[in-house]
């Protein structure tokens, strides 16, 4: 069964089209990286994967659940149960510590709470140290290691990072995507990661490109 | 999870949260003082005045003399004498006159020269001991022993005057000190202020060598005639005669009393609009907080809808957040009347002699804090349903970057 399986979709704003016919699919396990200028469709692609927009043409189905033609509450159902997010700034909730967040996050999706877990991949992701600090005390580098932790901590099938990188340095970038595919692959979950950071792009072999670099690379 | 989140952003924004608190609450504090010292004078002036029907007098303001005579707050108008005692007990239509000798107190406290009659009129009963009897015999009200530390068996010196504070504390009558005889049981009433001895024992502290069976001897004087009717005869007619055909005056207790709460009402009622004015203020306060707080939060609200949380989770988080702290600077409110109405009301201050109890409740604090808690959550539902009704997307394209 496909972490991710997308078919014949498109979408538009109006009557500007923003994607057309996209059809790609990704392995449970198996990662892809999401390529393409501003403008691109990528934001689109995501909010439509994880459920955020509803979906106009095509199919979407994460790990096999239909969220295409799913209403509202069901698509947050789904995202709340199967997909994992990580954006560029967009990290933890500001107000809770990491380990708040991170049982915030567990609850919210499995129903329960488990310390042991979120004790784990605190020390896979080398941030336990900084569990219980105010958000304000900790690095670009934890803040974002903290939120693969917040995103990850649900177990799903799909996590979708967009731009996870861009806000980073060089070292923290490299370390972000390696700790990203690292827990990733520990857990089973499949990653679809969205960028135009050329740090990272020789890091995961799939690609899907969308708009201008399309046509470039074909 | 929705309380968590709202406990977590009120820590967060600590200051803002602690000055909305402190706005309602003053607010609340106001309201409640006012409630409680309106509700408990007007009852309180009630049942001082129960059962005395008139108050005669020497010539004056008829206020003082009722402030005097019924409330032990002011200075009475002067003397009468005390052979209108007399006259007035073999009056038609008079059921009861009680004779009153005031002008000397112990340590604040007034000493009043009356019957055991007096006490009936406020039900007050003896806890301890026996009822004043001999010259130096005298019964204490239950605070005024509280507050002076008297027991059966004790013995005190009073003194001239009657202030708040210099009344009782000079020892001019070192000759002929008292011995308490009684303690009496709380009424509730002007009574358990007061140190009640017999009109002969005043009258031999100030060397008048008289009886009210023997009265032409010395021409003895009283300070008032608390008066009770036997039918709606003496009313109409008593008080006429008083002050038509003698040189004393006669104060209906009623009449006075209402004059006395309409004047205070006008203050009160000015008090009372300007704690609904700081009510409202702190109701825009936290509105404005409310709405500025969700705009800086509408990351963390779209990371929480991308998380899971519904958007009934996400508003109830705002929600939550207004009620609370309206509810918080509500309590603290009512604590803070309670405990101000507890400080001016120790010792002797005015507020003390008019018998406000400060720790006792009134069913309208409840209903001031159900409507500031109804503010406070009036004020959250605005921001809490623009982000209730904001689109995820949208909200994402602002903050997600």
């Amino acid at each position: 069964m496909a972490a991710l399986d997308v078919n014949g979709l498109s979408h538009a704003f109006g009557s500007e089209a923003v994607l057309k016919d996209i059809t790609f699919r990704i392995d449970q396990g198996a990662h892809m990286l999401l390529l393409g200028p501003s403008g691109s469709g990528k934001s689109t692609l995501i909010n439509l994967i994880t459920g955020i927009l509803p979906c106009q043409s095509g199919t979407i189905h994460v790990a096999g659940e239909a969220m295409s033609g799913a209403r509202g509450r069901q698509r947050d159902d789904l995202r709340r149960r199967r997909i994992g997010v990580v954006f560029q700034s967009l990290r933890l909730v500001s107000a809770l510590t990491v380990r708040r967040n991170l049982h915030l996050a567990q609850r919210l999706a499995t129903g329960a709470s488990e310390s042991g877990q979120i004790d784990a991949l605190l020390d896979r992701l080398g941030i336990r140290h900084r569990a219980d600090a105010p958000l304000r005390q900790l690095s670009q580098g934890q803040l974002q290691r903290a939120a693969i932790a917040r995103a990850l901590i649900g177990r799903p099938a799909l996590l979708v990072a967009d731009e996870p990188t861009s806000a980073l340095d060089d070292a923290n970038a490299a370390d972000t995507i390696d700790l990203l595919l690292e827990t990733a692959q520990a857990q089973g979950t499949s990653l679809l990661v969205a960028t135009h950071d050329r740090r990272i792009m020789d890091r995961i072999g799939h690609r899907l490109i969308l708009g201008e670099d399309a046509r470039a690379a074909a | 999870m929705i309380a968590e989140l709202a406990f977590a952003y009120m820590r967060e924004r600590v200051l803002a949260t602690l000055l909305n608190v402190a706005l309602l609450a003053l607010s609340v504090a106001a309201l409640v003082m006012l409630l409680i010292a309106s509700a408990q004078i007007g009852e309180r002036l009630e049942r001082n005045s129960q059962g005395i029907d008139l108050v005669v007098g020497a010539k004056g303001s008829p206020l003082q003399l009722i402030l005097s005579s019924i409330y032990q707050m002011d200075r009475p108008t002067g003397n009468i004498p005390l052979s209108s005692l007399q006259s007035l007990r073999r009056a038609p239509g008079v059921a009861r006159v009680i004779p009153l000798a005031l002008g000397d107190a112990f340590r604040g406290y007034r000493i009043v020269g009356t019957e055991p009659g007096y006490l009936s009129l406020y039900k007050a009963e003896i806890a301890a001991g026996r009822m004043f009897a001999g010259e130096g015999d005298c019964v204490i009200g239950a605070e005024a022993a509280r507050a002076l530390g008297l027991t059966v068996g004790q013995r005190f010196i009073g003194g001239h005057g009657m202030g708040e504070d210099d009344g009782g504390l000079g020892a001019e009558h070192e000759a002929n000190p008292f011995t308490v005889t009684a303690i009496l049981k709380p009424t509730g009433t002007v009574a358990d202020r007061l140190i009640i001895t017999s009109i002969d024992t005043i009258w031999h502290m100030h060397g008048i060598e008289a009886s009210q069976d023997n009265a032409a001897a010395a021409d003895p004087e009283i300070t008032a005639l608390l008066v009770t009717y036997r039918n709606a005869a003496g009313a109409v007619r008593l008080p006429l005669m008083i002050n038509r055909e003698t040189n004393m005056q006669a104060a209906v207790p009623a009449i006075e009393t209402n004059r006395l709460l309409s004047l205070l009402g006008v203050g009160i009622d000015g008090a009372r609009l300007f704690g609904w004015l700081l009510a409202l203020i702190g109701g825009l306060s936290i509105f404005v907080a409310m709405l500025n707080a969700a705009s800086a939060r509408e990351g963390d609200l779209a990371l929480l809808r991308v998380m899971g949380a519904t958007r009934a989770q996400v508003f109830g988080t705002i929600m939550l957040e207004g009620t609370v702290t309206a509810l918080i600077g509500a309590l603290t409110g009512v604590l803070t009347a309670h405990l101000v109405i507890a400080q001016i009301t120790w010792g002797q201050s005015p507020l003390a002699q008019l018998g406000i109890e400060p720790w006792r409740w009134n069913g309208g604090e409840a209903a001031i804090d159900a409507i500031v808690v109804g503010i406070g959550a009036m004020t959250a539902l605005v921001p809490a349903m623009r982000i209730f009704t904001a689109n995820l997307a949208t909200m994402l394209g602002k903050s997600a970057g």
